[in-house]
């Protein structure tokens, strides 16, 4: 047994001390190292810079005819730094570089190595590179099988590869992680409104979330040419996909499509409603007041609020229907329009005209008075506690019920 | 048989028995760390692809309600909520709930942001004590403050889900500052697996030492005193070897309540918080993955070794214990309240290896250790004790010990290397090897402790005053929420 322990005790001290000289080694390599490259980085990066920066053919000549083996790691470094900072004929010809430099060859390589995350790195750099030869390389490896090779890929089509890239940049959007897609998504955003024809043809044969997907970013590029086949999504089968069109719809603002989003306030999935109202707000859509005023008695509570902010976005007309709704019959309408008139201010304004004469202190009165009878008197208790003006107060003090006043000015 | 003999034959059964559960105990820490090297290099590697600034601006990420339960905090939360609003993510409210606090921290916060207040209408999810009233910010629309009575964490934090409007809810406590893009990391296995990933923590660590400016840590550095250097070995070991490993094994049964992100729709479905235990967010989670094997719900619940949440430690050895003390009653509760758990095949390797590994080496182990110092003096006074034995087991577990505390240092310098200088290095090194001469058998003692506290049913959150964030007042004391079992 004894035996057993020495052995226990020597494997691990070995084991231990093997540990330490390890991180204690690796410790004062990687600092060594560091410390030489950015030696070498201050003394190459004005180098570099000047080519980007001049009309020199090669930049060899300035880098003394070639780059040693040590020095490769801070070149590239440097170039892969301003690559992504400098633009137009700067980009350009540090793009070249790393071709003449054999980065370019190197990432190619790179991209058929074992491992996914060279695989991964040498996609981004390429996309960095902006090499027109890699783009047949970058559209094989968007069938990788590791999910970060496939996104680097698609990002660097999208630098790299221009309009070519968009198809398949498309059909990407069933991966099914979502992680994904929003990086995908974003991809695609960014290109503008040239995919738009694209993810439109390819719509069809998406997956339900690469759907989504697709008809959010179009919510993003705001295209008008996409209107109407949005507006046909509004009859999609799929609740969710209805909803994101009424969103993408809104986001667009395309005004000629406020009547289908009315429509679409009648929906029997509340995320569609939801997102309706929301849409009408943006579009600020008078015609939609009265149908506004029904969706805040809805079940949902999301679509009560998006109701109420979109009547507030709608303007004037908007905000004398929120305070109409005060006096509807509906307790979680009345609420909502409370809270929306709160947040938006319409209480602190109106309450502000109580010392006035005339008929903003008789909207004033009215407008405290129905929120006394609703029951919705926090703000008011606090405002007849701690409001600059002592006119104020008082008059609030006068019109809420004395235990609420008091209790608030106690507190 | 005397009395000698029985006496005898336990102290050699005990030996004996001690023996096989070092061996256990230390295959099961091996085989974590062997994991958790892998875990650890694989997320390192992600992490280089993350694309953050992506997920930040889409609106495609899922928003997120940060819940903030605070009770007499009135030297921290302007700074935390300030941290907080300067966090890099889309779309995200923060509902600071004030649990009855009797200091000024609601008045704080009023100033600081100017709240006023609202006719918030929400939904009352989970019973809670009663909310007196429901704040906005004039200045950060995303700024929501609860003032309810007092009625505990776990209650502030069920106010909180309440009252939070988005799927997923993140709890943070008021003492703690998390990094620009911790919600970012954090929220990333929800995007990853929308559909099944319930639950994901990230790592703590230790502000006590570094310099906190407008709510973020500034400049990052080992602390003066010994105590909370012992603290910053533990929960390098705790979560970078620990936690990591039981993730990866799907059998994560912790998620700090200082820094943690649910789904909100199945927290509520379980009834949110339970006020039954000391420990609330660990019995949260057990709880969590109770109810979902039982539904035969495939889910997730993961650990993020990335994303950083920055919290107090307690500098006084009272403190220490009154933290401590808290923990392992809790761990005790939670056990006894998810017996039937325990080696039951029906809730997986969570039933079968996790949760027998809480019950039978976190809970009882201190226990055992304790037991074996006595047994040792025993032996001695009857004249059992195999002295060379003896000496080469003390030395097989003390450089077990150290070994699994530069474990620990290896992988942080391996991956996130958050302590760049030597001098921290060395001090790590120092206070892993010290950690075995004093401070593990005081951490067992106080163990012990709170096992016998929780059977005379004495409940206490030893709470303590606070210093703040200032610049000036980098010594810190007392964070009284985060976990660090060696798992």
């Amino acid at each position: 047994m004894q035996r057993v322990l020495v052995l226990a005790i020597l494997s691990v001290t070995a084991v231990f001390s093997a540990l330490t000289l390890l991180i204690v080694a690796g410790k004062a390599f990687r600092e060594i190292r560091d410390a030489r490259r950015r030696r070498r980085r201050n003394a190459l990066e004005p180098l570099v810079l000047a080519y980007a920066h001049g009309d020199a053919r090669s930049i060899l000549p300035a880098l003394g005819g070639g780059v040693s083996r040590r020095d490769r790691p801070v070149v590239e470094a440097i170039l892969l730094d301003h690559v992504q900072r400098v633009r137009g004929v700067e980009r350009d010809r540090l793009g070249r570089v790393l071709d003449e430099l054999g980065f370019v060859e190197t990432y190619l390589a790179g991209l058929s190595s074992p491992r996914w995350w060279v695989r991964a790195r040498a996609a981004e750099h390429l996309g960095l590179s902006r090499a027109k030869r890699a783009t047949p390389h970058l559209l094989r490896a968007l069938d990788d099988d590791a999910y970060d090779v496939r996104l680097r890929a698609a990002k660097a089509l999208a630098a790299a590869g221009g309009t070519a890239a968009v198809a398949p940049l498309a059909k990407a959007l069933s991966e099914p992680n979502r992680f994904a897609t929003i990086r995908i998504a974003d991809i695609l955003a960014g290109m503008g409104r040239p995919v738009v024809r694209e993810l439109i043809d390819v719509f069809p044969h998406l997956s339900r979330h690469g759907k989504l997907a697709a008809l959010d970013i179009l919510g993003r590029i705001h295209p008008p040419e996409a209107v109407a086949w949005l507006n046909e999504r509004l009859a999609d089968p799929h609740p969710d996909l209805r909803a994101r069109a009424a969103h993408a719809i809104g986001a667009i603002g395309a005004t000629a499509s406020a009547g289908v989003l009315r429509e679409a306030l009648d929906d029997p999935e509340w995320p569609v409603r939801a997102m309706a109202a929301k849409g009408l707000g943006r579009l600020h859509d008078e015609e939609a007041i009265p149908l506004l005023c029904a969706a805040m008695r809805d079940r949902e509570w999301w679509v009560r609020a998006n109701s109420g902010e979109a009547l507030r976005r709608i303007g004037p007309a908007g905000i004398a229907a929120l305070e109409g709704m005060l006096d509807d019959e509906d307790r979680y309408a009345q609420h909502q329009a409370c809270l929306v008139l709160e947040s938006a201010g319409m209480l602190e304004r109106r309450v502000a005209e109580l010392p006035s004469a005339g008929p903003g202190r008789d909207a004033a009165l009215s407008l405290v008075q129905r929120f006394v009878r609703v029951g919705q008197t926090a703000r008011l208790c606090e405002l007849a506690a701690t409001h600059r003006d002592p006119v104020v107060r008082d008059a609030l003090a006068r019109l809420l019920p004395l235990t609420e006043a008091a209790e608030e000015v106690v507190r | 048989m005397t009395w000698t003999r029985l006496l005898f034959d336990l102290v050699v059964g005990f030996n004996a028995f001690v023996v096989v559960y070092f061996v256990a105990l230390n295959s099961i820490y091996l085989a974590l760390f062997a994991v958790s090297l892998g875990e650890v290099f694989r997320f390192v590697r992600r992490t280089f692809f993350s694309d953050y600034r992506q997920i930040m601006q889409s609106d495609m990420a899922w928003p997120i309600s940060v819940l903030v339960p605070a009770h007499d905090e009135e030297k921290t939360i302007v700074e935390t909520v300030r941290s907080l609003l300067t966090v890099n993510y889309g779309e995200f409210e923060i509902i600071v709930v004030n649990d009855g606090s009797s200091d000024f921290t609601l008045a704080r916060l009023t100033e600081a942001y100017e709240l006023r207040r609202m006719d918030r209408v929400y939904k009352r999810s989970i019973p809670t004590a009663p909310v007196r009233a429901v704040y906005g910010s004039i200045v950060h629309p995303n700024l929501t403050v609860v003032d309810k009575g007092k009625g505990g964490k776990a209650d502030a934090l069920n106010a909180g889900i309440n009252v939070a409007r988005y799927p997923l809810i993140c709890s943070i406590d008021a003492d703690s500052v998390i990094e620009d893009n911790a919600l970012l990391r954090v929220v990333k296995p929800f995007l990853e697996n929308p559909v099944e990933t319930v639950a994901a923590g990230g790592i703590v660590r230790i502000v006590n030492g570094c310099e906190v400016r407008d709510g973020r840590v500034t400049r990052i550095a080992l602390p003066d005193r010994a105590l909370p250097i012992f603290q910053v070995v533990e929960y390098l070991r705790a979560f970078l070897t620990g936690r990591v490993g039981w993730s990866s094994l799907q059998s994560l049964l912790i998620i700090s309540g200082a820094f943690g992100i649910y789904k909100r729709q199945e927290v509520i479905e379980i009834g949110g918080y339970s006020h039954d235990t000391d420990t609330e967010d660990l019995e949260l989670v057990v709880r969590l993955h109770e109810h979902l094997r039982r539904k035969k719900q495939p889910y997730r619940v993961v650990f993020v070794p990335d994303p950083v949440c920055w919290t107090e430690a307690p500098e006084s050895l009272r403190v220490l214990a009154r933290q401590r003390n808290r923990w392992h009653r809790g761990l005790l509760q939670t056990v006894w309240l998810h017996k039937r758990m325990l080696f039951n095949p029906r809730y997986g390797a969570v039933g079968l290896f996790a949760f027998p590994y809480f019950a039978v080496f976190e809970l009882i182990g201190p226990f055992i250790e304790t037991a074996g110092y006595v047994v040792v003096v025993l032996s001695f006074l009857l004249g059992l004790l195999d002295t060379p034995f003896f000496l080469l087991f003390l030395a097989a577990s003390v450089l077990y010990g150290i070994f699994l505390s530069v474990a620990a240092i290896l992988l942080e310098e391996v991956s996130f290397r958050r302590y760049p200088g030597w001098v921290d290095l060395v001090k790590l090194f120092t206070y892993g090897v010290l950690e075995n001469f004093g401070y593990r058998q005081l951490l067992s003692a106080m163990k012990v402790k709170a096992f016998w506290d929780a059977v005379r049913r004495r409940r206490a959150w030893g709470r303590m005053q606070r210093r703040g964030f200032g610049v000036e007042d980098r010594r810190r004391y007392g964070g009284l929420s985060e976990r660090t079992s060696s798992s």
